[in-house]
């Protein structure tokens, strides 16, 4: 407790005040750690609430009714017994995407906040946390932590900050967003790294009324998303793990994938009934280690052994042919065939096949199977095993407890092999086809979609798609994009493709996630390119260094979201709350916003948007204000409250009636529970009757079927076909060739294949750093080195690596370890944080202070000045800082490379050399030389089929297909006249008078 | 958090408990003030008992550790001197009177008796729309804060803190916190109002320069420079040594009888009975005669890193009380310039015999 907030309390005490709803003194120096009160109530023994986890163990929990005032002895004074008097707020962790629920012990006379637990209640993590969960306590009294707005003075980048009013941030910054709207409707854009929220900005955005959305998806999922969205329409799988015969995993995907939290605790479940565990991941991961079967694959070649298994499924008749034939679009596949569009490989087939009457009868689908048997035979198990570089036998094994699965096989890929390879997507896609074989779509056991296991209540009103297309994210020549280009923003920019006006970068480090993060740094420097950058974040990163305002917003328990994700075949929402307000409100103290209540003038995004929308359009004539106006007071400006008031009151089936139960309204339900279960169960919901006029024929009967042009699952792609992909490796199952595919990898050379983008379960991406426990228990990624190479190169652990890519290079330690496959180095993408300035920026136990140099032409050069050290602060553990290895910031070496479908950065790098490094060369040493870089994009640019030249119908981009904010159909058109760009020149299409076509600019 | 008139209130409130609580002691009265402050509730003795809460208050500020101005400032280790006679000025210059029928006026609890009573002014002159009459009440705490109480009030907490009584280890911890948060927080809202910090800001209200001035006596000397001496002087004895040991504007030390008791114990040196003088004479008398010199010399050397360690602390816990603590730490190091001296000259003495 700092000296300030001690003496505050004591005249507080003076002054007979009731410290009750009453918060921690606020200012500079009243930011410190939490202090608890003492009282005089005693730990009554009451019945806990016990959760009966299904793997046999049985967690406690305060129950439910005395969450608003729970008293239990204070832990950290033991063997003193010092009573303390909480109120618990249920939250959502923001630290992953899984939305776990947390319950916050507030202290009702301090308000401070003692430690997140679980929620017993939520359905999702049903009262379990990882590491990152409780680690929220450590975002919110982490020293560094930025506490009230700042906007620049000097240069981009110089480091000088001055505090401003949350009043001067809004006024300027609508203003501008103003100024842009008026001229144009592509020029303010909020760029996403964790969204944490379904569907409140987006809304924000389409009331701007401008085509502004940015995310992380294309350096994520986008492979992943293409895969299943050929298939089905949804883009991400939710595979039943609890239930399941046979888990599937391409990734490390128990202990870091997607939904960490939750699906471990199913994937062990499934486990513990009985379920095989098969994990293909070229790393020995934790997950790997625990598997009944690793296949530790060539990277790249996953699409191989995928196919193997369908083979043998389909030669040996051991798929689900019933399911097949409902549900799969054989029919189209076979009109294909007949119409040359597909080749067979097998002429006798296809002529007999062209020969058939069409439309076709159900009896066939037995052509279809042969089709299938003709196509994949070449597929054998020794094929996959040797491009794999696996044994035969266990490819075999996998196949044979696949073939067994009986409909139960849940299988994942969100990051791993599809986002690694060029033609990635097509790991997801075969893996799928896995599913589509075994009948394991939607089934119990098996993998779902997405959204059938997700829930996003409408808000009530939600304005109309975007009038406009932007370019700079979803340019001409990626029309199949799973999503915006976001990692090439620099690049485009660079061409000199657009400019920004106003540039929202919300908990996203894009300088220090994107591969070629020198490009960035050029870009975010540039202010004619982007003219106004607005950082909002919790914490320092590389990225807000380079902005106008950093503008600080909450942690997990300091902010509003509605969230619900898929962790299993049910339904939820969890309500994220600002505690220390919630709780304040509930002593009955009125809080207007969110900042009032927490540290420093940290806000929440929710009020951030309102307040700036307002301002934006305050006499209502851009259109903008009316989406703002609250359903309940007509006129005037929406309170957050009123707005998850009506959803919760009108868009959640079944809450108001269990609130109601309870004698709750259904915003205090959540608020009291902070979670809805809105299904139990939701299983196959595509067999359910379809609305009328809607859905898709089935054995005679009108189902609601997938999302997609046939409105079956679709085995062959007559979009992919339409679009200039009519290649049989695009438009079915089939692999492609990666970019570090064995014939690419000289290994006799010294190149290898750098897989860079693993993931540590304790860590959260780039926000770790503010969370001290966390990086206690990882703050450094060596190169992790089959002993083989570590011999070839003669280097052991701790030994001092220099990888050079194909722009640049890095200097690591290596770790040598039979954990990785020959051929391939490895390193956790989470490290290699740095900051510019000793006192200024990332904690000073977190980064390395750095130097960095440009010669002017384009090259970089980052080098430590010193690692990790402790420093003073409130906190006393900042002086306990014992490590000072933090890692080597290797993506800023990463060139970029784009699938030419997909859109997603293709992570493998090909190490065009590694090898011991040269005297003068010192540990977290960057090189890159971003003309390099540029030549690197072009090549990968050249391998797209644009839109422009391709498009069947003259539209950017097939309308079926998901887009965030899709804009309005009138704005798929293509552009008549395409604007100048890479070098190339615009051309007008034939027959449109130039004159006419000069008039009609792109996006507007 | 609090507008300045509820600072003003709130302060005056809490130096007159304080006041209290070092004039009389842990009183069934002043029990139940102290059960409101979690701070110091949770540190009171348990179970009460009256008597022995008034014997261990007499142990403490009556035998051991004495609470007055002079006896931490004053060179001549004298109470009733000169600093008690600067203390007194700055009374009249406020219109502040202590009754100095049963203690001096440079008495821990009169000062904050004083400081009390310029922030109950304040309080009243915020409340009168008297923002003139605020200010000057403002600047007179601010200076009695720095010539007198902040002075001397890091060495006396470092004393306090050796005796091993909780409730007064803790009193004595949030004094200071107290008397440093109010010096900020006046020194804040000076810039807040334009005014200049320190002096100059209400000149006619400054008592005459030179009495009570930045003080000390022109003559006396730098701790350093009184080691030099004494070791130069041929005839320094063990007497001198410790009147310079118990002399705290010297040694930076406040040496209790229990210290001395304790001095006497890890140095296996019998330390006899009576005044702290008396006993620490015999201490280092006997220990050099009985051989022990060198554990007695160790044993201070202890006492006094102990006290520099625990001046860091203070400082370490609150960052504006660092440059208070800075002259005490200075004089610790006099003190251990000294003892090493006395080390290195009794190892001579012996390589001689």
């Amino acid at each position: 407790m700092s000296n300030q907030s001690r003496i505050n309390r004591l005249l507080s005490g003076l002054l007979g005040r009731n410290p009750d709803a009453r918060p921690a003194p606020k200012g500079e120096s009243g930011f410190g750690l939490p202090h608890f009160a003492p009282t005089d109530l005693q730990p009554e023994p009451v019945p806990m609430t016990v959760v009966h986890h299904p793997d046999g163990r049985m967690s406690q929990y305060p129950p439910v009714e005395k969450w608003d005032d729970w008293v239990e002895w204070d832990g950290k004074l033991w063997p003193q017994r010092v009573a303390r008097r909480y109120m618990l707020i249920p939250t959502v962790c923001f630290n992953c995407e899984s939305a776990c629920g947390l319950l916050a012990y507030v202290d009702r006379e301090t308000l401070e906040v003692k430690k997140f637990e679980g929620n017993p209640v939520h359905p999702g993590s049903r009262g379990r946390n990882c590491a990152k969960g409780p680690a929220t306590h450590n975002q919110t009294y982490d020293p560094e932590r930025i506490l009230y707005p700042l906007k620049r003075v000097g240069k981009r980048g110089e480091g000088k900050w001055k505090r401003v009013t949350w009043e001067e941030a809004l006024n300027d910054i609508a203003a501008q967003m103003r100024e842009s709207r008026l001229k144009r409707r592509d020029g303010i854009v909020y760029h996403v790294g964790r969204p944490g929220e379904d569907g409140y900005t987006n809304r924000c955005i389409l009331a701007w009324g401008v085509d502004g959305h940015n995310s992380h998806t294309n350096i994520c999922s986008s492979s992943a998303r293409l895969g299943y969205a050929l298939w089905s329409g949804f883009d991400r799988p939710s595979p039943d793990h609890a239930n399941a015969r046979v888990i599937l995993l391409i990734s490390s995907h128990l202990e870091t994938g997607h939904y960490f939290n939750p699906h471990a605790q199913r994937i062990i479940e499934g486990k513990m009934a009985g379920a095989k565990l098969i994990t293909i991941d070229p790393r020995l991961s934790n997950t790997a280690s625990m598997s009944d079967l690793w296949l530790p694959t060539w990277p790249g070649s996953e699409t191989t052994v995928l196919l193997a298994i369908a083979n043998y499924l389909i030669q040996t008749g051991r798929y689900d042919q019933r399911f097949v034939r409902r549900w799969v679009n054989w029919r189209e596949t076979l009109a294909a065939v007949r119409d040359g569009k597909l080749d067979l490989g097998d002429p006798a087939l296809q002529a007999e096949i062209a020969a058939l009457s069409f439309p076709l009868s159900d009896d066939d689908f037995s052509y279809f199977d042969r089709a299938l048997r003709a196509l994949y035979r070449d597929f054998t198990f020794e094929r996959a095993a040797e491009e794999a570089q696996v044994p035969v036998e266990r490819i075999r094994q996998a196949a044979e407890w696949i073939a067994d699965c009986d409909g139960k096989l849940a299988a994942h890929v969100w990051r791993a092999a599809t986002i690694g390879n060029l033609g990635g997507w097509q790991v997801a896609r075969a893996l799928f086809f896995l599913n589509v074989l075994t009948g394991s779509v939607g089934t119990r056991g098996g993998t779902s979609g997405n959204e059938w296991n997700k829930f996003v209540p409408k808000p009530f009103a939600t304005p109309p798609g975007p009038e406009a297309w932007n370019e700079l994210h979803f340019p001409i020549e990626y029309p199949f994009a799973h999503f915006e280009m976001s990692f090439l923003l620099p690049h485009l920019l660079e061409e000199g493709r657009g400019t920004l006006d106003v540039y929202f970068t919300r908990v996203y480090n894009p300088m220090w996630i994107n591969p070629d993060g020198f490009m960035w740094l050029k870009a975010l420097r540039d202010e004619s390119k982007i003219k106004l950058h607005v950082a909002l974040t919790p914490t320092w990163s590389e990225s807000a260094w380079f902005a106008d305002y950093v503008l600080p917003m909450g942690h997990g328990g300091e902010r509003h979201d509605l969230m619900s994700q898929e962790t299993h075949a049910g339904q939820w929402i969890a309500f994220r709350q600002p505690v220390r307000r919630v709780a304040m409100e509930k002593l009955g103290r009125k809080v207007r916003y969110t900042f009032e209540a927490n540290p420093g003038e940290v806000w929440e995004e929710n009020e951030f948007w309102i307040e700036l929308s307002a301002r934006m359009d305050p006499d209502g004539s851009l259109g903008v204000r009316k989406w703002f106006e609250s359903p309940y007071r007509p006129g005037e400006i929406i309170t957050v409250e009123e707005y998850y008031r009506w959803i919760f009151e009108n868009s959640v089936p079944g809450l108001p009636e269990a609130a109601a139960a309870e004698g709750l309204t259904p915003l205090q339900y959540m608020r009291k529970y902070g979670v809805f279960e809105v299904k139990r169960e939701n299983y196959t919901p595509y067999e359910q009757p379809a609305p009328a006029g809607k859905g898709v024929e089935v054995d005679g009967e009108r189902k609601v079927g997938f999302e997609t042009p046939s409105g079956k699952l679709e085995f062959f792609s007559e979009t992919l076909y339409q679009w200039g992909w009519p290649e049989r490796e695009y438009t079915i199952p089939w692999p492609l060739k990666s970019h570090v595919h064995p014939d690419h990898i000289d290994r006799q050379k010294g190149e290898m294949v750098l897989l860079p983008n693993f993931r540590l379960p304790t860590l959260i991406h780039t926000r770790s750093a503010n969370a001290k426990w966390l990086y206690e228990i990882s703050h450094k990624n060596p190169i992790w080195m089959h002993p083989s190479d570590a011999e070839r190169i003669g280097v052991k652990t701790g030994d001092l690596v220099r990888v050079t890519t194909e722009i640049g290079y890095f200097v690591d330690t290596v770790w040598v370890t039979e954990g990785i496959k020959p051929g391939i180095i490895a390193m956790s993408h989470h490290l290699g944080r740095w900051r510019l300035q000793e006192d200024l920026g990332i904690g000073p136990g977190m980064s390395a202070l750095a130097r960095l140099e440009e010669d002017g032409e384009g090259r970089f050069k980052l080098n430590y000045i010193h690692g990790a050290r402790p420093w003073k602060s409130f906190d006393p553990d900042t002086e306990r800082i014992w490590w000072e290895d933090v890692g080597v910031h290797q993506n800023l070496t990463h060139a970029v490379h784009p699938d030419p479908l997909s859109g997603g950065h293709c992570w493998l790098q090909k190490a065009v050399n590694v090898r011991k490094a040269e005297p003068g060369d010192r540990h977290g040493d960057v090189w890159v030389d971003t003309n390099r870089s540029m030549q690197v994009y072009r090549e990968w640019l050249a391998l797209t089929r644009p839109a422009d030249k391709y498009s069947p119908d003259g539209t950017r981009r097939p309308l079926w297909l998901k887009r965030p904010l899709k804009p309005q159909k009138a704005y798929y058109k293509l552009p008549e006249v395409l604007v100048s760009r890479n070098g190339r020149n615009g051309h007008a299409p034939e027959g449109v008078p130039a004159e006419q076509a000069a008039l009609v600019k792109a996006g507007q | 958090m609090f507008t300045a008139p509820e600072a003003a209130l709130a302060y005056a409130r809490a130096f007159q408990l304080f006041a209290e609580l070092y004039r009389s002691g842990l009183t069934p009265a002043l029990l139940e003030q102290v059960q409101a402050l979690p701070e110091l509730a949770a540190v009171a003795p348990h179970p009460y008992v009256p008597d022995e809460a008034a014997a261990s208050f007499h142990t403490l500020f009556g035998l051991n550790v004495f609470p007055y101005q002079s006896i931490f400032l004053d060179p001549a280790g004298l109470l009733g001197g000169p600093e008690t006679d600067r203390v007194r000025v700055s009374y009249r210059g406020m219109g502040f009177a202590a009754d100095e029928a049963s203690e001096p006026a440079d008495h821990l609890a009169y000062e904050l008796d004083a400081l009390a009573f310029l922030c109950h002014a304040e309080a009243e002159a915020w409340e009168d729309g008297r923002g003139d009459m605020a200010a000057r009440a403002q600047q007179l705490q601010a200076d009695f804060l720095k010539e007198h109480l902040l002075r001397w009030l890091p060495a006396f907490v470092a004393a306090v803190q050796r005796q091993g009584d909780p409730f007064y280890a803790q009193l004595a911890d949030l004094t200071l916190a107290l008397a440093v948060e109010r010096r900020r927080g006046l020194a804040e809202q000076q810039i807040a109002a334009g005014r200049p910090a320190g002096d100059g800001a209400v000149l006619v209200l400054r008592p005459r320069p030179g009495v009570n001035g930045a003080a000390a006596d022109p003559t006396a000397e730098t701790p350093a420079g009184r080691v030099e001496r004494l070791l130069a002087d041929p005839q320094t004895d063990l007497d001198a040594i410790a009147g310079f040991l118990l002399t705290p504007p010297y040694s930076g030390l406040f040496l209790s009888r229990r210290d001395i008791g304790q001095l006497g114990r890890s140095a296996e040196a019998p330390h006899g009975f009576g005044e702290r003088r008396q006993m620490l004479r015999t201490f280092l008398r006997s220990a050099a005669e009985f051989d022990r010199f060198p554990a007695a010399v160790a044993a201070l050397a202890g006492v006094a890193d102990d006290t520099a360690a625990a001046l860091r602390r203070l400082a370490a816990d609150n960052a504006e009380a660092a440059e208070l603590v800075e002259p005490w730490l200075e004089r610790l190091a006099a003190t251990r310039r000294l003892l090493a001296a006395l080390a290195e000259a009794q190892g001579d003495a012996r390589t001689r015999s």
